[in-house]
Formats: C-alpha cells, structure tokens, sequence
C-alpha cells in the first residue's frame, strides 16, 4: 500500500492506525525498506517517517489476521479519513 | 534537523508551573518566541493553533509523553521546546495518563517531510531504553538538554 495523503504517516494518521491495530488479536506489522515496526505503536510507527509516496507492507499473524490487513489497508487508502 | 537544533537550551522548562494542557502549551510557546524570536510569531496565535491541534486528537501517546505540534503559517522554519511537569499535565493521553514529558513542534506548513523528519527523530529518541526514565530524573535544564544530544547521537544523521 502507498501513503497517499500529502502530509504522509504523521502523528494523527499513526495515532488512528495504532488505534485500529489495537483492536484485533492478531499482532499486525509495518514494513518499510527492511524496517519493521509494531502497528500497535504510535512511536514506532513515527519512527518510519513515511512521507506521501511511500510504499508500506502489512504483515498480520493472528487469528483474524485477513480482516487487521483489509481494514488497515482499507484505513490507508482512505488517506486516513484526514483529507 | 537535530533534536538539539528544534529544542536549544533556552526552550527547555525543566518545571512546567501549570497543571492544565493550555497553560503549559502557552509556557512552552512562549519559550520559543523569548529564546528565537522568529519573525511574525505570536504566542496566542502559535497556543491557539496548538489547541485546535489537540482538539482533533490528543497528542499524549502514552507513556507520560506528549508531543504536541502545529503548522503556522509564515514561521521561517521548524522550532521546539521541550517541557517538564513532576505532578504531570493531563493531556487526555490516549492511555488515560498524564504526561511528564512534552516535546513541543511548530513548523511552516510546507515542511511536512521536515516535520516528518523531526517526528522520525523525537519517536526514535524516546524508544531509547530508559530514555523517559532519565529525562524525567535530570536535575536541570542542562542534564536534559545533553539527553537531548544522546538521543541525536544515538539516532544518527
């Protein structure tokens, strides 16, 4: 997926994101040039400083791991509901 | 941008005197205007734009740290502060805690990968083990501010 709001993964958009990974049992990872970061956590997704453009990758494992991708990609698509 | 370039000796409140968000945010801003005087920066307009900041979500991410942030406008680049509070600040952090820590960010709104960049920086210095636990602990502003430069060594260029 590809960050498309113009501001990228700043804190409201990684504040949202947490919040949703959060929510599913599965434990949910974001992956940017060979670094992997917890979705579940605000500061480690910060630490991506994923600007417009930039690709990510989802990884979920878990018992409802195909739902915590389609909703955080779905939640990524949608430009986080920001713009 | 080095964390010691956004936050200089002169914006970091070792003892933030107020118990409330908006009166901690106003020392915090006001501290950037007394120490860089930055063209066209107004203290209210800068906490006015903080608060509407805050009011769209806190920006207390737990752990006793906030980093509260806003985009002003005409501003001649990005400038921090960083503040303290023993009894804590309630923040409405999103663990219910209060916040100890506040890492103040203001930048122009065109600077988003710079403000990217910056967050990258704070983000990374907190995680570092025991980071919190020594900035709350330092005696004075001087202790903090050379926290400060551990975490710019220890995240790199």
């Amino acid at each position: 997926m590809t960050i498309q709001n113009a501001h990228g993964l700043h804190v409201r958009p990684a504040t949202k994101l947490a919040d949703l990974a959060g929510k599913f049992k599965s434990n949910v990872t974001i992956h940017k040039d060979g670094q992997d970061v917890s979705a579940r956590s605000i500061i480690e997704l910060l630490t991506l400083a994923a600007a417009h453009g930039t690709e990510l990758r989802i990884r979920a494992e878990g018992p409802d791991a195909t739902e915590a991708v389609d909703a955080i990609a779905k939640l990524v698509n949608s430009r986080f509901g920001l713009e | 941008m080095k964390l010691t370039e956004l936050v200089i000796r002169e914006t970091i409140i070792e003892d933030i005197q107020s118990p409330d968000k908006k009166g901690a945010l106003r020392e915090l801003a006001e501290a950037i205007r007394a120490a860089r005087k930055p063209a066209g920066y107004k203290t209210p307009d800068v906490l006015e734009a903080l608060l509407k900041r805050e009011k769209m979500g806190t920006t207390g991410m737990g752990g006793g740290v906030a980093l509260p942030h806003a985009k002003v406008e005409g501003l001649p680049g990005l400038f921090g502060a960083f503040g303290r509070s023993k009894p804590g600040v309630d923040f409405g952090a999103v663990d219910g805690e209060k916040v100890h820590l506040m890492f103040m960010l203001v930048s122009p709104p065109a600077e988003a990968n710079a403000h990217l960049a910056a967050l990258k920086r704070l983000s990374a210095g907190i995680r570092i083990p025991n980071m919190t636990k020594f900035l709350k602990a330092a005696k004075n502003a001087r202790e903090i501010w050379d926290l400060l430069r551990e975490m710019d060594e220890s995240v790199g260029a």
